[in-house]
């Protein structure tokens, strides 16, 4: 005889545990929604720690005690389950002499790129006023010498 | 072998007598540790070769499989906050194990894999006897880096735990003999 799907919820409910406190795997994928923007980043910043520490034949207690931090804190972070602070991934970076995050705001680089460009220009203005002035120079010198020299100018760098 | 609620009336999980939590608990615990995914790619990562068209490094192994995770814990977790369609989602999640030796496999209609998505980190599994429509026991999980379960220990290990859940089931008639 076929069970029904009632019968068999009864029976799983018989034997079946329940909890009345909020199930660990839901605490962990409630914490995973509400950190989803950061999970890949708090991933890969504990694995370029661990890779760090393993090159450097460290543990993570050292790392721990030249962070101050607990080693159950320490232990959050290389798991990737610690919402990292940026105050704490630059201690982390001056703690073991590596880059994790570099932050480019948007105005500085256009700023750069814009200083790049007026730089260029001046040396390009400066090279052009050198060149004429050299010009000037050599047709005075070639009137006393009466000779001709030859002329080449190099692209800014 | 104890049975704990996950999803009332929809969805189940075995805790095995060696182990202190469910094998989902145990899921969300081990693809969301960072550390030991990373010591686990870097024991096998000669079999990331296995998927060329990712080829991914240790790195992103460890990123790509916490990210489907996710995807796959967010689907229950929906469904335990009454926000999913519990009445066809496990449906559409869960698919037949035995796809290639098809009816002739004698738990074919029983035995059931789940994955967060297809893209991301397509060796994630998560294994389920199904007892009903919408209604499974989860048995527990694995990383799939190989052709075929026979080929790797661990997924060994996961069709025994099905082979016993299913005698147990079948035993108290959740499951037809």
């Amino acid at each position: 005889m076929n069970t029904t799907k009632e019968d068999k919820l009864l029976k799983l409910n018989l034997i079946a545990t329940t909890s009345d406190e909020k199930a660990s795997w839901l605490k962990q994928a409630d914490w995973n929604k509400k950190h989803e923007l950061a999970l890949n980043d708090f991933s890969t910043i504990a694995i370029r720690i661990l890779s760090t520490l393993k090159k450097r034949n460290m543990k993570q207690i050292d790392l721990a005690n030249l962070l101050d931090v607990k080693p159950q804190a320490l232990s959050r972070i290389v798991k990737g389950r610690q919402n990292l602070t940026l105050s704490k991934i630059r201690q982390i970076e001056k703690a073991l002499d590596i880059r994790l995050i570099t932050v480019t705001p948007e105005k500085l680089h256009r700023f750069q790129i814009e200083l790049a460009l007026d730089l260029r220009h001046i040396e390009y203005t400066q090279t052009k006023i050198a060149f004429e002035q050299q010009i000037q120079k050599d047709i005075h010198n070639a009137k006393i010498c009466k000779e001709s020299p030859t002329y080449s100018i190099s692209p800014a760098a | 072998m104890e049975i704990a609620t996950i999803i009332e009336e929809s969805l189940y999980a075995v805790q095995w007598p060696e182990d202190d939590v469910h094998c989902l608990d145990m899921m969300a615990e081990y693809f969301s540790d960072a550390e030991k995914l990373n010591e686990y790619f870097e024991q096998h990562s000669g079999k990331l070769n296995f998927y060329t068209s990712l080829s991914p490094s240790v790195e992103q192994a460890v990123v790509f499989t916490r990210r489907e995770s996710q995807n796959l814990l967010d689907n229950f977790r929906l469904l335990a906050h009454g926000i999913g369609h519990k009445t066809t989602q496990l449906d559409e999640m869960f698919l037949p194990l035995h796809k290639d030796d098809a009816f002739s496999h004698s738990r074919y209609a029983t035995d059931t894999k789940a994955k967060g998505s297809r893209q991301i980190a397509p060796w994630i599994r998560l294994y389920a006897v199904k007892c009903d429509i919408n209604l499974y026991v989860l048995t527990g999980y694995a990383i799939k880096l190989v052709p075929k379960m026979q080929d790797d220990p661990d997924l060994l290990k996961e069709l025994r735990k099905l082979d016993s859940t299913t005698t147990y089931l079948r035993k108290i008639q959740m499951i037809s003999q």
